[in-house]
């Protein structure tokens, strides 16, 4: 009954800060639009390709002209996604010093050269004759993180070319198997799962600014006196954060939902699995608070973990492993002590494979657990800090 | 009578700092205690020992019969209202009165009676829905009081209740708390000696963390030296320290010197002030202001401790 009593008191006071809350639940979904924003129409990138096209062509025995660069030109315009959106986003280009300029800003990602013989050498290769092989040259910078990906599609256009206007024959054939609608997911829809964690993982401020201010304006003093025990101020406060907390989960999921987002799997998955993760980072929260006297204090020190749930645990993007230990065939990983790491594996599964609860098992218990330990602390500390500790 | 309150050998350290030294004092129920003592007494320090929110390091404290330390629930029987301002600004004044008299135990409805009827008795109606951010500071000074009542405790600790507050306010307050001294032990600190002699029973007087006195006002004052008291103010120390050699030889009564202000002391001082002020006059030294009034607790604060209470 008390707990209930500090709920309402909590959620009134939150409301009535609207900067605060506005913060909490309109940021993430900011986000969401931001990243759609990133990716054109909510689709997945457009690598930019500077073609440099030196091709002569030549005639063919039976008269007719072969313009293999332009054929090839056409082949990698025509590389998509499953969604149906260019992968390769090709442009022509005359001078190389401009198209290297171009790279060097990143205005670009790859430049091809195309050169002058192509069109002879396939030709020579078509009627069996011995050649050397035609030299096509991929220029860009080795440092752009999607120059690796727009090389890779590239090869992989011009390996169709071969096979289709050459008619080489591969020894192997590659057959691609998506698992659930993995193939069918845009690359904003990629992030998604990990926008919506990152609704909760910004609880850490709110947690530890609510529960700081009661410090620093002395009202715990008075909550004290009463005999309230910290367990049902912290849970009753907690509880007000959460209810704050899935609202902005959900807010994020109808805004991307609203652009395009759909999920394989059932919703109600994905709410049980970010409310359970916002109680994680209430815990979290309440260790910031139990170290901390003032709101300015709990602010600063909230970073702390923020960057912490959002750098390491595959929010941003993914981090690699660091193996600790395996437990029952399972190796645990360093950042998987951090509970939206097992946030973000669910919701994507949820997601993107359309797993049901059943299926979610070692994400849920990793995460309840982990809950439980990080709220256990968060309380243990306050209470010996702040209630406890204030007696000595 | 069994006493309301009862601390025993009371000690707390901060470190190398001695907060409060063997501390024993007993306070009975109905009485009003004042606690007078400049900053850094001691004051504070005993009433969070007092109402549980501090652990001595020594000594027990007892309220209403039963050890603090094996009975904690006995605090909610405290109400305390703080020096500082304690309240939580987004809430109205009405939402927070019946939230914390929720917390001690009080039915909804009762909470609700109690939160209108405090509101009334602090004249605070009109402001009853409004967030306590937007009070004045006397308002939210009224609000931190009503909050210590709120759950009706038989004692009532008020740590400087007339701090911050306007003078119409301050009258009220005072009322107030005699009205409650009737049903109520209240524990009262405060730097204003005025505030101490009018609501006090007794008077309990600290200084760098131990007790000096313990006892009614009229009799501290008495301590002090019997009749009226003559303040000469003079120009500069010098001027006051030559007229303390004069009136010494002089005067039958006690002088007390405190910088360039000469205390005089006496039965019927108002016959002789003529010729005091003559004999200043001849060896000049005329003060430059006199003043006559009775003995107040400052005196006997003075006499302790060789300081004024707000130095």
């Amino acid at each position: 009954m008390k707990i209930l009593s500090v709920f309402w008191k909590s959620l009134r006071e939150q409301l009535r800060q609207p900067l605060v809350l506005a913060l909490t639940l309109l940021l993430p979904a900011c986000f969401v639009l931001l990243y759609w924003m990133f990716f054109p129409g909510g689709g997945s990138t457009s690598y930019s390709v500077l073609i440099i096209n030196q091709d002569e062509g030549v005639v063919l025995e039976e008269g007719l002209d072969l313009h293999a660069g332009e054929d090839l030109i056409g082949e990698l315009a025509s590389v998509r996604y499953q969604s149906g959106d260019s992968l390769l986003s090709i442009k022509q280009m005359a001078s190389r010093p401009e198209a290297e300029q171009k790279l060097r800003d990143r205005k670009a990602t790859l430049l091809l050269i195309i050169p002058v013989d192509f069109s002879a050498k396939i030709k020579q290769f078509t009627n069996g004759e011995i050649a050397h092989p035609a030299a096509l040259t991929f220029v860009g910078d080795l440092t752009n993180p999607y120059y690796s990906v727009a090389a890779i599609f590239c090869s992989a256009g011009l390996e169709n070319y071969l096979q289709t206007y050459a008619g080489q024959v591969s020894a192997v054939e590659i057959l691609e198997e998506a698992l659930g609608d993995s193939a069918g997911r845009s690359e904003f829809e990629l992030y998604v799962p990990g926008l919506l964690v990152f609704a909760e993982v910004l609880l850490v401020f709110q947690a530890s600014m609510v529960i700081a201010g009661e410090v620093e304006a002395g009202t715990l003093q008075r909550i004290r006196m009463t005999g309230l025990s910290s367990f049902e101020y912290l849970f009753g406060t907690g509880l007000a954060l959460e209810v704050i907390g899935t609202a902005a989960l959900l807010l994020a999921f109808l805004t991307a939902h609203l652009l395009g987002f759909e999920s394989e799997g059932p919703l109600l998955a994905a709410v049980v699995i970010g409310a359970i993760t916002g109680l994680a980072i209430i815990g979290s929260g309440l260790i910031v608070a139990a170290l901390t006297r003032t709101v300015s204090q709990a602010f600063l020190l909230a970073n702390f973990p923020l960057v912490l749930f959002m750098f390491f645990t595959d929010v941003i993007y993914p981090v690699p492993a660091v193996p600790l230990f395996t437990i029952g065939g399972h190796t645990l990983n360093l950042f998987e002590i951090l509970p939206p790491t097992h946030a973000v594996i669910a919701l994507n599964k949820i997601f993107s494979l359309g797993t049901s609860f059943r299926d979610l098992g070692y994400e849920l218990s990793m995460l309840t657990g982990l809950t439980i330990l990080y709220v256990w602390v968060g309380v243990f500390l306050f209470d010996r800090i702040h209630i406890k500790g204030k007696r000595k | 009578m069994e006493p309301a309150v009862k601390l025993k050998g009371i000690s707390k350290y901060y470190g190398a700092l001695r907060a409060v030294h063997d501390l024993s004092l007993d306070i009975f129920p109905g009485e009003v205690l004042g606690f007078l003592g400049p900053n850094g007494a001691g004051k504070t320090t005993t009433i969070q020992i007092l109402c549980g929110l501090l652990a001595a390091d020594e000594g027990s404290v007892s309220v209403l019969g039963q050890q603090l330390s094996q009975s904690p629930e006995v605090k909610a029987s405290i109400g305390l209202c703080p020096q500082d301002v304690l309240i939580w600004p987004y809430l109205t004044c009405y939402e927070q009165l019946r939230w914390l008299g929720g917390l001690y135990g009080l039915t909804a409805g009762h909470a609700r009676s109690r939160a209108e009827e405090l509101l009334e008795l602090l004249e605070l109606t009109p402001k009853s829905n409004k967030q306590a951010k937007t009070l004045s500071g006397g308002m939210k000074r009224r609000l931190n009081l009503a909050l210590a009542l709120v759950h009706d405790p038989e004692i009532l600790v008020l740590d400087e209740p007339e701090a911050g507050l306007d003078p119409q306010s301050r009258v009220n307050v005072r009322s107030l708390i005699k009205s409650l001294a009737a049903k109520k032990t209240i524990i009262l600190t405060t730097h204003n000696m005025d505030e101490a002699d009018r609501l006090s029973d007794r008077v309990a007087v600290m200084d760098h963390g131990e007790l000096l006195v313990l006892d009614t006002p009229e009799r501290l004052k008495s301590r002090v030296g019997e009749g009226d008291v003559l303040e000469l103010v003079f120009a500069n120390e010098s001027a006051a320290r030559r007229a303390e050699r004069l009136l010494e030889n002089r005067f039958s009564g006690s002088v007390l010197r405190d910088s360039r202000l000469l205390i005089l002391r006496s039965l019927n001082i108002l016959k002789h002030m003529p010729r005091f002020l003559a004999t200043l006059t001849d060896e000049g030294c005329s003060p430059v202001e006199s003043r006559l009034r009775q003995n107040t607790l400052e005196d006997v604060f003075i006499q302790l401790t060789g300081r004024r209470l707000d130095e």
